[in-house]
């Protein structure tokens, strides 16, 4: 392979990420108007959704990680579910509380019972148990095997948790805070949430790259020792009965 | 030498597991009384109105259940662990019939709970008794129980941390909480609910199923 | 099991190991504490799934570390039951008993047994379950002279039905004398046998 050195790699991606953010702050910044209704917090969202966007994406990184390392028992898998997890939570915090920032001017409350809230919240404490996880132990692949049960587990478990507050939602209260406004997006608006979704990806992708490399590193003795010296000769011992020998 | 089939070995594993209660009574102690204390202080938080004591108590019922599970997942692995019976257990049974027959052992230890639980509700709170409530009873405690015999045996195969099997059990159970009691609440529609009940169940089964053979390993 | 490895903790306990145990074999392996006596005896029962190489056992393999295996709450008639129960045999259970001549204790609750009864309620569970491979990690550090030579007439008797037992221990005493072979180990290697 002639692939960039991981450090070149790492610059350019650092350098485009830069780039697209800067537009994405000019953009949501400056160019997109401010909100007719919701004012100045309104510009909270091009935070808050790339983040959720982001956490979204890193934990369905977990479910395919997750579910290769069981297949391959590869640590490589491990330390990319461990990763994208780290990133996930950190985003999802992030997330929750924008969108509480967000929410107590506008809507005139910090949290609302609405499926997405819920359900985000929930995945929040899925996947801190998750990384909790982690410590439960000193063997490094029983670890990674938990984790990665949990991680199944837990992604599975994201679905059933949603459709459950919908229904709660809907038999108690009909229309919902969050429902999506009928009226189109101001193009400046649009175009400033995806600069910044890209920028938050990119920094996604970037922050989990660098995280590798320290997990790696942190695994690296094992990985060393994981083979043993193939000249070792193996010691081929049998044990018959005493009378036949 | 003939090999126990899958049924008879989780017979087997189900039947010492009943044996291994009727000595000890270890889950009977753990959940009767802490249900009844769950249930006798829900009741002095929520009323004494008759009106929010009967919209509380579907809920009251299954948070004690759902709470009843942490200490009830000590007997799917960790006790064994603590009295050195585990190894034994896993030597001599496959992983199917070991979650099978745990799995069993642990349903009918939450049904216990569930019912002991509803029973107390309707009676101290006054409230009826519906059909669905019970199928959600049914459903749900085997639902929870899966995840409880799951992740009962993922964090005793750990060294620390074993207060982390609440963070993990309760929101796994969010949908029995909200499905089942929504079934014990009179006047909500009872297909969707049991429909959710039982799609939970099943996903929870599978997942449980399918990582449960992992989680033995060392 | 051939070319088998174990890495615990980033350290290769066993590295490049085959051992083929015959039916009908008594093994005993000696060697200081953390010299792997544990990690091969729990390779070979399959609890613990060899880094790399491969494992190969006849039949169910059953792992008793001391006197485990059987619950405290249990009469030490119905924990043997319960565990030969998991091997398809709870009939043999009452022999077994009477085998390890422990019937005196059969009606007392295993958790209130000494160390040493609590080994011979083990071995009568294990007796019972009739297992192809029987590992025993350190079954005599709670037993006297006497109880080590009963010991070595029971395991003798499991060796004479075909069974392969392999036993680690710092005391092996009498049973040194009834082994086919003696594995002395040191670091993952062994050293003497």
């Amino acid at each position: 392979m002639t692939s960039p050195s991981p450090c070149t790699a790492d610059r350019l991606l650092g350098a485009a990420t830069a780039v697209v953010a800067s537009v994405a702050v000019a953009l949501a910044l400056v160019a997109a108007p401010t909100d007719a209704v919701q004012g100045e917090p309104q510009r909270l969202m091009y935070v808050h959704v790339p983040a959720a966007w982001l956490a979204y994406l890193a934990f369905a990184a977990v479910l395919v990680a997750s579910v290769a390392h069981l297949l391959t028992r590869d640590l490589r898998w491990d330390r990319r579910a461990q990763a994208a997890a780290e990133l996930g939570v950190g985003m999802t915090a992030l997330a929750i509380a924008l969108g509480s920032v967000w929410g107590r001017p506008v809507w005139g409350v910090w949290w609302v019972w609405d499926p997405r809230l819920v359900t985000t919240a929930v995945l929040l404490l899925v996947y801190v148990g998750y990384l909790g996880v982690r410590g439960l132990g000193d063997d490094r692949a029983a670890g990674a095997r938990r984790a990665a049960a949990v991680g199944i587990l837990g992604f599975v478990n994201v679905p059933v948790v949603h459709f459950s507050v919908v229904w709660w939602r809907t038999l108690h209260q009909p229309a919902t805070v969050l429902s999506p406004d009928p009226a189109p997006m101001d193009p400046w608006m649009a175009a400033a949430l995806g600069a910044a979704v890209a920028a938050f990806t990119l920094a996604g992708v970037l922050v989990v790259r660098r995280r590798l490399r320290d997990l790696a590193s942190a695994d690296a003795p094992v990985a060393g020792a994981a083979r043993p010296p193939a000249d070792a000769p193996a010691e081929a011992l049998a044990v018959v009965p005493r009378a036949q020998r | 030498m003939t090999e126990p089939t899958t049924g008879a070995a989780t017979a087997a594993v189900f039947r010492r597991e009943v044996a291994v209660e009727l000595a000890g009574r270890e889950a009977l102690v753990t959940t009767a009384p802490f249900a009844s204390a769950f249930v006798v202080l829900a009741g002095l938080a929520f009323g004494p109105g008759p009106q929010q004591l009967a919209a509380t108590a579907g809920g009251t019922a299954w948070l004690a259940v759902l709470v009843a599970t942490v200490p009830l997942a000590r007997a799917v692995a960790g006790a064994e662990m603590a009295e050195d019976s585990w190894d034994a257990l896993r030597g001599l049974v496959a992983p199917g019939p070991l979650f099978a027959g745990k799995l069993l052992a642990t349903w009918a230890a939450l049904a216990l709970t569930w019912v002991l639980s509803a029973a107390l509700v309707t009676v101290l709170f006054e409230v009826p008794v519906l059909p669905g409530a019970l199928y959600g009873g049914a459903v749900g405690t085997l639902a929870l129980a899966a995840a409880t015999t799951t992740f009962g045996v993922l964090v005793a195969s750990g060294a620390r941390r074993g207060g982390l099997l609440a963070a993990l059990i309760l929101p796994a159970g969010l949908p029995a909480l909200l499905a089942g009691t929504q079934l014990a609440t009179p006047g909500v529609a009872v297909l969707p609910w049991g429909i959710l009940m039982t799609l939970y169940a099943v996903a929870v089964l599978t997942a449980a199923w399918a990582v449960f053979p992992v989680l033995l390993e060392e | 099991m051939t070319g088998v490895s174990r890495i615990h903790g980033g350290r290769a306990v066993w590295a490049a190991l085959d051992l083929s145990l015959a039916a009908g074999t008594l093994t005993v392996v000696t060697g200081p504490n953390g010299s792997g006596k544990s990690t091969l005896l729990r390779m070979a029962s399959g609890l613990l799934r060899p880094s790399s190489g491969s494992r190969e056992c006849a039949g169910r393999a059953l792992y008793v570390r001391g006197g485990g295996g059987l619950r405290g709450a249990q009469t030490v008639v119905d924990a043997v039951a319960a565990t030969a129960g998991l091997a398809g045999r709870r009939g043999a259970a009452d022999a077994a008993v009477d085998l390890l001549g422990i019937r005196a204790l059969a009606h007392r609750r295993v958790g209130t047994l000494s160390a040493g009864e609590r080994v011979r309620a083990a071995m009568a569970a294990a007796v019972a379950c009739r297992p192809a491979l029987l590992c025993l990690d350190e079954p005599t550090a709670a037993l006297d002279t006497r109880g080590t030579e009963d010991l070595a007439a029971v395991l003798d008797a499991l060796r004479a039905d075909g069974r392969t037992v392999l036993v680690a221990t710092h005391q092996p005493g009498a049973l040194l004398t009834a082994a086919d072979a003696h594995l002395e180990i040191d670091d993952g290697r062994v050293v003497l046998r």
